[in-house]
């Protein structure tokens, strides 16, 4: 048990940082209007094609204002205004889901900072980060270095997408690294999810670099270097976001970004059947299915459409992580909502007397080289089971009306998971050697997280609901990630590292 | 079924209790357990247990949790139980559970009885003494029953430690009460942040 400060998730530390964060805060919001739904020009450092959009809008948490940026500035964790009054958890889940949406919006822009150049889309920074396969290479090899600063490294393709695209294709590589399917399922080996159409979703994960560099340092990339890491003594602690201290004794003066990792669900856009990828973020991807029986691999060059992300951020004051989940507003209904018939949306039917029961994994067998599925029993038929609350949905609204003309506006955020009470009792000592990071809460490592449950249907689909560990909490259910080898392996909320060969 | 509005059924969602009721609850029910206030409600608390044992005990006992509610408000005039001394403590939890000279009505002996058990085990037990396995209040209640933070460990099959916690020590008793562990003889244990 390690000895660190007392910091409970509660009023009084709260108000203690914010006196640490208003000087951040005053210098992050100089330079804006003031005001609801106020604008600003788009900066300069927004890339060649000029921004679709750029401009702040301004949210009340619990009685102090903070903004939403159009901006590709990254921020390392949330702020807590020194004006404000409320700390309950309404207040505070306020202040992480504008958390949410400056991380969504920064890592939505290019690696270039440009912002709806594409005839309102664009190329997004997290989806030329590393993704696992980039990562976790065969026989544990070794992938090459990331260092801060510079491009992220080339993505080996597969053998069977060699040709298929024109070489500046991202390929949806989560598939085919592990055995039979299991990338195309669900967590839990819940089963695929299939849009209206018939289509298999395709998931991939991503990792920034401060995530990457961490596993190449420590030869996590492959079980012998997670086994000498393990046995060595070694816990897996990735860095942690903070904002920088002038004395070098809490974070390094410059600040540190943490570790971010990025979860996508995409759909193929079949737009004969009606699908509109002005209302998506797409790329043409090279899907890779596995050899599945008698059907051997393949690669197709597919137009694909963003649908699900969830975005995992590691805060200093948050080591379980901060996970914010993000859906094309398409996807599903909700939960006792009767949607019109003629309504059309992603994963659900309305009006569909031969679908599949609502929320049951698609009957067997799944083999994405059977595709379209053509009845419609054989497709997903999704609602989500836990509604956007009120005020989420202002929150996204306010934010929408930023992001006119670009893709962007057609996605919203579904909520925000953090820790309550991220480090309890434990006397938190953040440092270098433990990559200035809080401890977690000796009593609960989950740290008590809001809300207790959260699912996106495009990514936990099947497993949504307030039952304790059948249905999906973003922190409980990481808190049992592992590596693939070592006695202490606890992987400090990925699953990531399962994946090292 | 394909219809969204499919499965619409509500869970029954208990009356809330006012603020002031609600803390003579919390703080009654500190007393009665052992654990700080904020230990057992804490300020943020995602899954509002105290209002699910709040509603639970309401249920079960009807006008004599109300009164005993009263009782407590009465006894400890206001005051918190981290600011009360151990002999004032240990007198007002006697006098509710019917262990002090003056006496006390049975069934509200039986109702802070049956509070104590609520909080521990997650189950409401009736006050007439039927139904002796007890209903389980929620999910949440019997997860986070104190019985399981008096062990220092976790209900089976739901820990909220990460994989390999059982090679180490789980930390000690006073991080689970909020309150540091009474001397032998001493009565209640001191300090802790309730």
């Amino acid at each position: 048990m390690r000895a660190m400060p007392k910091w409970v998730r509660s009023p009084g530390p709260y108000v203690a940082l914010v006196l640490l964060t208003v000087a951040l805060v005053v210098l992050a919001c100089s330079g804006l209007q003031r005001g609801s739904a106020s604008y600003r020009t788009p900066d300069a450092g927004m890339g060649a094609g000029g921004a679709a959009a750029g401009g702040s809008v301004e949210i009340d948490c619990g009685g102090a204002e903070q903004p939403v940026t159009v901006s590709a500035s990254l921020p390392k964790t949330p702020t807590f205004p020194s004006d404000q009054t409320s700390f309950d958890l309404d207040a505070l889940q306020c202040d992480f889901d504008v958390f949410s949406w400056n991380v969504f919006l920064a890592l939505s822009h290019s690696p270039s900072g440009a912002f709806g150049d594409r005839g309102g889309d664009n190329v997004t920074t997290w989806q030329v980060w590393p993704d696992e396969g980039d990562i976790f290479l065969p026989n544990g090899a070794r992938p090459p270095e990331w260092k801060a600063g510079d491009p992220p490294p080339p993505e080996p393709v597969p053998a069977a997408c060699r040709g298929v695209g024109q070489g500046d294709e991202p390929v949806l590589a989560m598939i085919g690294k592990q055995p039979l399917l299991e990338a195309p399922l669900e967590p839990f080996n819940s089963g695929p999810l299939i849009d209206v159409h018939g289509f298999y979703a395709r998931f991939g994960i991503t990792v920034n670099q401060p995530m990457y560099q961490y596993i190449w340092e420590n030869g996590l990339y492959g079980q012998a270097g997670q086994k000498r890491f393990s046995d060595s003594g070694h816990a897996v602690e990735f860095p942690c976001g903070c904002n920088g201290d002038p004395t070098g004794k809490s974070c390094p003066e410059a600040g540190q970004q943490g570790a971010v990792m990025v979860k996508a669900a995409w759909k193929v856009l079949d737009v004969g059947a009606g699908d509109d990828p002005s209302r998506f973020h797409t790329v043409e991807a090279l899907v890779y299915t596995p050899p599945v029986g008698d059907d051997p691999e393949s690669c197709e060059r597919q137009l694909v459409g963003l649908v699900g992300l969830h975005i995992a951020t590691k805060t200093q004051s948050d080591p379980q992580w901060l996970w914010s989940t993000f859906e094309q507003v398409d996807n599903a209904p909700s939960r006792g909502e009767r949607p019109p018939t003629d309504q059309r949306f992603n994963f659900f039917q309305p009006g569909c007397a031969d679908c599949n029961a609502v929320n049951q994994t698609p009957p067997e067998p799944w083999n994405p080289h059977d595709q379209p599925v053509e009845a419609n029993a054989g497709k997903s038929q999704v609602v989500r089971q836990i509604p956007l609350t009120a005020a989420t949905k202002q929150l996204n609204a306010a934010v929408q009306g930023l992001l006119g003309g670009t893709v962007w506006q057609h996605y919203e955020l579904v909520s925000t998971q953090w820790p309550t009470d991220a480090s309890g009792s434990a006397n938190s000592d953040p440092n270098a050697a433990n990559n200035w990071c809080n401890a977690l809460n000796p009593i609960d490592e989950t740290g008590a997280p809001a809300p207790a449950f959260l699912a996106n249907t495009t990514l936990e689909t099947y497993i949504q609901g307030t039952v304790p560990l059948a249905s999906s909490s973003c922190i409980h259910c990481h808190q049992n990630a592992t590596m693939a080898a070592g006695q202490k392996s606890f992987s400090d909320f990925t699953y990531l590292l399962e994946r090292a060969n | 079924m394909s219809d969204a509005s499919q499965d619409t059924g509500q869970d029954a969602t208990p009356s809330p209790a006012d603020g002031k009721t609600m803390d003579a609850f919390v703080q009654m029910s500190a007393l009665l357990t052992g654990f700080a206030a904020a230990a057992i409600a804490p300020s943020l608390d995602p899954v509002d247990l105290k209002a699910t044992l709040f509603a639970a005990a309401q249920r079960g006992a009807g006008a004599a949790f109300d009164r005993l509610l009263a009782q407590f408000e009465k006894l400890s005039g206001g005051k918190p139980v981290k600011s009360m001394s151990p002999a004032e403590r240990r007198s007002i939890g006697d006098r509710l559970l019917g262990l002090g000279g003056d006496e006390q009505p049975a069934e509200l002996v039986a109702t802070a009885q049956s509070v104590m058990r609520l909080w521990y085990l997650g189950s409401w037990y009736p006050i007439d003494g039927g139904d002796p396995e007890g209903s389980v209040a929620s999910d949440q209640a019997y997860i986070r029953g104190l019985s399981w933070k008096s062990m220092q460990s976790h209900p089976m099959g739901y820990s909220t430690w990460s994989y390999g916690y059982w090679a180490d020590p789980p930390p000690p008793l006073s991080d689970f009460t909020g309150r540091s562990v009474p001397a032998a003889g001493s009565g209640a244990g001191e300090g802790g942040a309730s």
